[in-house]
């Protein structure tokens, strides 16, 4: 059974979303690099740049800089499959597009479950996103699953993919709660020991219990284990 | 601007590849296994689903496996590099394990090792040549071959303050025989 077929429903269904876009529709692009170092086998860092632009915006296309973050995680793993973690992400905004930049806090716990070549993952995490002029509070949970695209384990050469859905509730003082969903297809490349690439794509709903916007990402990182 | 630092990756990633070992698992067809190991593989009874082919590489050292499922369970049929079967492993869990081999495992465990978790079980029938390969499969199978099957087992172990992932061999009254250290998954990095 060829795990890629399942890559090609992915995009399809992607490429049948994006057929339906309208002027609540905007194209971004996201282009992240990570560098991750573990100290020992209970603690990890990880510190990571990724800069987020329009393609698309007002029916046209269009490029244009939106945000650089600069963000942080520190992960105590629980045990083999349980870990929490603790981030702190700076977004800058303000001297790129106008828009406020952001100071963000971020608790999470993430729990994986291995069933020969599929992993699944469970994210929970909770954020607190300082604005200049409020503070948004949001909790999002995250399933993922990922596998390799040859055999049941990931060698050096070899491909990945992973799919997640995630469901996201905003909470603040001046704004109405607002629901977010995503789901993001990545296909990742082991090049080496080291280092990985990954394309993806990302499509979300957001304030769809508001006025729904809808977003497409192309998403590209590469992430550095030194 | 991003293409150059994308290139730039790629180069060390080439170099990063040549430090590392040789050990690859790789899913084939079965027109590549070894002619003695496909004609084995054709005397597996028709009820056998979803059954995959894999060549294992490690260093110097290649064998083959046949992944596959039958009457719910899950089977592992080990050849060596010429095509002779080396054994056949079932997936189970630990608490199906017989109740005195468990203990005498659990005790392993409890006085090597401060922590430990296990994460994977297998019962492992070792083929003896004494009887044709397709039959000893067919035994095996049918739950009929009298066999007392060793067990291989991952679990992760804390080993002076570190937490490691070994793959641990018992007989089949549970004494240990011996472990290798493996590699956590290189996914360790994705996503989260």
């Amino acid at each position: 059974m060829s795990y890629t077929k399942y890559l090609l429903y992915a995009l399809v269904c992607f490429a049948g979303l994006q057929s339906y876009a309208q002027s609540n529709f905007e194209g971004l692009g996201e282009s992240g690099f990570a560098l991750n170092k573990r100290l020992s086998s209970h603690y990890k860092f990880n510190f990571a740049v990724r800069s987020r632009y329009y393609l698309y915006q007002d029916d046209a296309l269009n490029f244009e800089n939106r945000q650089l973050d600069f963000v942080h995680f520190s992960t105590l793993n629980l045990d083999y499959n349980h870990a929490l973690s603790l981030g702190v992400q700076y977004r800058l905004r303000a001297t790129i597009d106008g828009e406020s930049d952001e100071l963000r806090f971020t608790q999470q716990f993430n729990y994986t479950k291995k069933n020969h070549a599929l992993r699944f993952g469970h994210r929970v995490r909770f954020e607190q996103r300082i604005l200049d002029e409020l503070t948004i509070f949001r909790s999002r949970y995250r399933f993922a699953v990922d596998f390799p695209l040859n055999g049941e384990k990931l060698d050096v050469g070899e491909g990945y993919l992973i799919s997640s859905i995630e469901g996201l509730l905003s909470i603040s003082k001046r704004i109405k709660p607002e629901l977010d969903y995503r789901t993001t297809t990545h296909i990742g490349w082991l090049v080496s020991e080291a280092l990985k690439l990954q394309f993806g794509l990302e499509y979300r709903f957001e304030a769809f219990n508001i006025d729904t916007e809808e977003k497409l990402f192309l998403l590209t990182s590469a992430i550095l284990k030194i | 601007m991003r293409l150059n630092v994308l290139l730039i990756l790629l180069c060390f990633g080439q170099f990063a590849l040549g430090q590392t070992k040789n050990e690859k698992e790789e899913r084939i067809k079965l027109s590549e296994f070894p002619l003695a190991a496909q004609k084995i593989v054709e005397t597996l009874p028709k009820n056998c689903k979803r059954v995959n082919f894999y060549k294992e590489t490690d260093g110097q050292k290649q064998s083959f496996e046949a992944k596959f499922k039958h009457k719910g369970k899950r089977y592992s049929l080990e050849f060596s590099k010429e095509g002779i079967v080396e054994d056949l492993e079932v997936l189970t869990k630990f608490k199906a394990v017989k109740t005195n081999v468990k203990t005498e495992i659990t005790d392993y465990f409890k006085s090597t090792y401060s922590k430990h978790k296990v994460i994977k079980v297998q019962k492992q029938y070792v083929y003896n040549s004494n009887i044709e390969a397709s039959q000893f499969i067919a035994n095996v199978l049918s739950q009929n071959s009298g066999i007392a099957p060793n067990f291989e087992i991952i679990a992760e172990v804390k080993v002076e303050k570190q937490r490691v992932l070994r793959e641990f061999e018992f007989d089949d009254k549970g004494t240990f025989i011996s472990f290798r250290t493996i590699n956590s998954t290189s996914y360790e990095h994705v996503l989260y």
